[in-house]
């Protein structure tokens, strides 16, 4: 472990300077040494503020937006934008939309200018619409047509609960772009910029002192206003759900996604580490030791409001590559993994990091996912420090307090020629086949009569405890049962001393005393 | 030491030939240690269409001091390393990037890498079954229907402009195939070392000399004495089958070789920025007062596959109007009122401050931009003096340009709509 923690000081930034801009726009900065600045601005919302009908018309309304407005109308803007070189893109996702600048330092103070005036005052002629739209479009049934793109959204299906605004689409949809108006558009900025939804992050040479200059003179215009409180319901599929799309695609694409830690959830570092193990056994199993996929990978969001954990492979041969995949989780969650797998994903994390520190761009994406989604921007800048205590035990715990179903979404040719019909249980709960948990085991009440009462029951099978919560629970102390089968369903309600505990809310209990 | 406008290249070359490029950045504690080779789809026949590819996989299954892929798991697992390594149709890198505190030992794991592989023949046969995927998932792209169309219209040998290879030709892949190829190409006087990032740039020329220095001189590429891989001796038009709601025109027009015509290259370059300019006329009728939703027209630099190139997305029902329109663009490009100095000189600076753009991340100047120039230069000094090089180009010299490689030239054309046809 030497290793890990001789570079963790370097990757802690200590050049980061945080202030706020007179209508109370926060900013993160990070200074730099280089000639390349980047700067982002974040639209806090994504699509937790759409809905069916005007789903992507964000994203639309900001891409025709920075065609140029106010002081830089288009033509102007354009000449300005050939001169400097610079770059302006827009990253759209569930949670914020993220416009980033990238340019030269002598040329940061003008463009930031210019951006302000885009979003402030945007021009939206009729034809910059249409562009936008036609470009839109033709994106969207790109992704229509494009298995590894489809397989993400087909896996949602089956994961978001309906009506969850992660079921919206970013980008949109053919219908909503297609009907969308320059009104629409114009409305919806006016709408949605004020300084209570945004965030800006800045990294690169320009001191602090002189950036809260630039951006007072520009940004500080935008209205004040309040964060809408955003919160979402956690995503999560009820049961082990398989979801097959159907389309031409010559090998078969596989996304399983369960459930994950929100932000700044206790469990998110463990949780983390265990995916990034996962990434590894992967590797190993599905390519090295079988050959069964040229790519295969696990992994976490980490800056949602609601997070999932995902595992990904494309195969010609589905069942196996499902079966593998399920087994590397479950063997994280049984503790039964090679030790030195660990450290050495910790070690390669860090290196990740390293090169994220190479650029301008990563450093503003790191500086606002911490700050919106943990609200630290230093939340994802200390990987060693992060990950450097935990042990396999500690992936276990959360493995198995939080992944109880999988949503497997598959995108193949032929669904008749798929060698699998149902989903494979992701293994780490005893589940009936309504996708209630099955305990049977000896019960323990801890600080019995205390506040801090809690049932646990050991799963004589697997020989995992679990914290029972609900008023069949508090029964079962009542009753002084020794020896409890239970069923029930996995939740975050409710509270038990053992923190590090999957919790069950009882439907059902059958006892035993001793 | 060289200079480069916002950082120094410190150089040396190997008695084996090994050219080593080394430069220091204390941005992140990170090095990446990359090797590029001149081979790739352009060296291969159609018996060996794929197998540098295969060879770049191989490459990461085994060697005399990792047995096989587990142990090189393994091992970048107690290093922290990175890997990866891409095949292109005249380049194959290879490349790691680690803790820069652990330098040495990433370099030595490179060098096991490049001058010890294995080819086991069970490593080999489990290779097979990953580049099958890799090839279905290529296949599997709504753009593949555009790149086979490509390959075997403007390739008179279509293997050397296919990378991944054909499926039997993969099936048929052996330790003797690996061998030829190692031999033939993977030798130090037909390769380059890069190492960038948190390292001094004379230890890092060190120690490429200490773990690189043993790797035997080949003298067996044929890399440099190439035929042109690309020609199209008339106007060809294919229908391409597209996904539905999506057009896109690809033109394509033979364009200048560094080797044959360096001159035209440096105009071609500047050519292409000056279409870049939203402000100038190619993308305003096409774009922004246009049908396009967005336009491009450029030079890829290479050495056996020039190519001049417009494209854009449009609306499947305005392929007709779009094309129409490009091609009234390219006609007036004959005529010198089409280009403005001032818009000429924002076209140069825009070269120059995209090299400088391009120099943020350490890793992706030793991974892509000095590896690529090095192999299309046949040597570092084209990318050195490109600057100079371009700043010396005038309105004349994209005149002869123009008359030579694009007025009235034969092109391939290739429009994607979804009623096209699939190969």
């Amino acid at each position: 472990m030497i290793a890990v923690f001789m570079v963790i000081a370097a990757l802690v930034p200590g050049d980061v300077t945080e202030f706020r801009l007179s209508n109370g726009i926060p900013v993160v900065t990070r200074t730099l040494p280089g000639d390349v600045e980047g700067l982002s601005l974040f639209l806090i919302g994504g699509t937790r503020v759409q809905d069916p009908d005007n789903q992507g018309l964000e994203a639309m309304a900001l891409e025709a937006a920075m065609d140029g407005g106010g002081d830089f109308p288009g033509e102007r803007w354009r000449e300005v934008m050939d001169r400097t070189r610079a770059s302006l893109t827009g990253s759209y996702n569930y949670d914020f939309s993220r416009i980033h600048l990238r340019c030269l330092s002598e040329d940061l103070a003008l463009l930031i200018h210019g951006l302000r005036e885009c979003l402030a005052f945007p021009e939206l002629s009729d034809h910059t619409v249409e562009r936008v739209r036609s470009r839109t479009l033709s994106q969207l049934s790109i992704d229509l047509a494009h298995p590894d793109r489809m397989v993400w959204r087909v896996s949602n299906q089956g994961f978001m609960p309906e009506n969850h605004p992660y079921l919206l689409r970013p980008d949109g949809t053919i219908e909503t772009v297609s009907e969308a108006t320059g009104t629409d558009l114009r409305g919806l900025l006016e709408e949605r910029i004020h300084a209570g939804n945004l965030l800006i992050t800045h990294a690169g040479p320009t001191e602090p002192g002189a950036l809260k200059e630039i951006l007072e003179n520009s940004f500080g215009i935008f209205p004040p206003g309040t964060p809408a409180d955003l919160r979402v319901e956690p995503p999560g599929a009820l049961r082990d759900t398989l979801v097959v799309e159907e389309l031409e695609a010559a090998t078969t694409y596989i996304v399983v996604k369960f459930r994950a830690p929100p932000p700044g959830h206790g469990d998110q570092p463990a949780f983390e580490a265990a995916m990034m193990v996962a990434d590894h056994l992967l590797w190993q199993i599905l390519r090295t030791d079988h050959a069964l996929t040229y790519a295969a990978g696990a992994g976490v969001t980490t800056d949602y409001s609601g997070n999932w954990g995902y595992m990904y492979a494309t195969t010609s041969s589905p069942r196996a590559a499902c079966s593998l995949m399920t087994l590397a989780l479950a063997s994280i969650a049984e503790g039964d993994v090679d030790p030195e797998i660990l450290p050495g994903a910790v070690r390669t994390r860090i290196t990740i990091e390293g090169v994220r520190a190479e650029t301008m761009d990563a450093q503003c994406r790191l500086l606002g996912s911490g700050t919106l989604a943990a609200g630290h921007w230093r939340t994802f800048f200390n990987p060693g420090e992060r990950y450097g205590d935990l042990t396999l035990h500690h992936l276990s715990a959360s493995l198995r307090k939080w992944v109880d179903t999988g949503a497997w979404g598959i995108v193949t040719r032929d669904r008749n020629g798929l060698d699998m019909t149902s989903p494979f249980p992701l293994g780490i709960h005893p589940m009936d086949e309504q996708g209630l948990i099955v305990l049977e085991g000896g019960v323990q009440v801890l600080y019995p009569g205390s506040r801090s009462e809690t049932v646990i029951i050991t799963d004589a099978a697997t020989g995992y405890p679990y914290a029972l919560v609900g008023d069949r629970a508090r029964r079962l102390i009542a009753e002084g049962a020794a020896v409890a089968s239970v069923k029930g369903r996995l939740t975050r309600e409710g509270w038990s001393v053992r923190e590090d505990l999957p919790r069950v809310l009882v439907t059902e209990v059958e006892t035993r005393r001793l | 030491m060289i200079g480069l406008t916002g950082m120094d290249l410190s150089q040396r070359v190997l008695p084996n030939g090994l050219q080593v490029f080394a430069a220091e950045s204390g941005t992140a504690p990170v090095v990446t240690i990359c090797v590029a080779v001149k081979t790739g789809g352009t060296c291969e026949t159609p018996e060996t269409n794929g197998m540098a590819h295969f060879y770049e996989h191989m490459f990461f299954k085994g060697n005399a001091v990792l047995p096989d892929q587990t142990g090189y798991n393994r091992r970048t697992r107690e290093l922290g390393i990175l890997s990866n390594a891409t095949t292109s149709l005249e380049t194959v890198v290879y490349y790691i990037t680690l803790d820069s505190r652990l330098f040495v030992q990433g370099m030595e794991f490179m060098a096991n890498g490049m001058l010890t592989p294995l080819f086991d023949p069970e490593e080999m046969e489990r290779e097979r079954e990953v580049i099958t995927d890799e090839y279905l998932r290529s296949a599997s792209s709504p753009w593949w229907n555009l790149w086979r169309a490509v390959e075997r219209t403007v390739y008179p040998e279509p293997w050397r402009g296919n990378t991944i290879g054909e499926l039997e030709v993969i099936q048929s892949a052996s330790p003797e195939t690996m061998r030829y190829f190692q031999e033939k190409y993977h030798t130090p006087d037909n390769a380059a070392l890069f190492i960038l990032g948190d390292v001094d740039e004379s230890h890092a020329l060190e120690t490429a000399a200490r773990f690189f220095g043993p790797w035997e001189f080949g003298g067996r590429s044929d890399f440099d004495s190439l035929e042109k891989a690309v020609h199209i001796p008339a106007d060809t038009t294919v229908m391409v089958a597209g996904p539905e709601g999506v057009g896109y025109i690809y033109m394509i027009l033979e364009g200048p070789s560094v080797l044959s015509d360096r001159r035209a290259t440096y105009s071609a370059d500047l050519w292409g920025a000056y279409l870049d300019l939203a402000s100038r006329r190619f993308q305003r009728n096409l774009v922004t007062e246009g049908p396009f939703s967005q336009v491009h027209g450029g030079y890829y630099t290479q050495r056996f596959s020039p190519m001049i190139t417009f494209g854009g997305m449009i609306g499947p029902d305005r392929i007709e109007e779009g094309l129409g329109l490009l091609e009234l663009e390219i006609e007036a490009m004959g005529n010198p009122d089409y280009f403005d100095e001032e818009g000429l000189a924002m076209a140069g600076e825009l070269l120059v401050r995209e090299r400088l753009l391009s120099r943020e991340s350490y890793r992706d100047l030793a991974v892509q931009t000095l590896p690529f120039w090095w192999v299309q230069g046949n040597g570092i000094e084209y990318y050195l003096t490109y600057e100079d090089s371009v700043s010396n180009t005038g309105l004349h010299h994209l005149e002869d340009f123009i008359a030579a490689y694009v007025a009235n030239r034969p092109r391939a054309l290739f429009l994607v709509t979804p009623g096209g046809e699939a190969p």
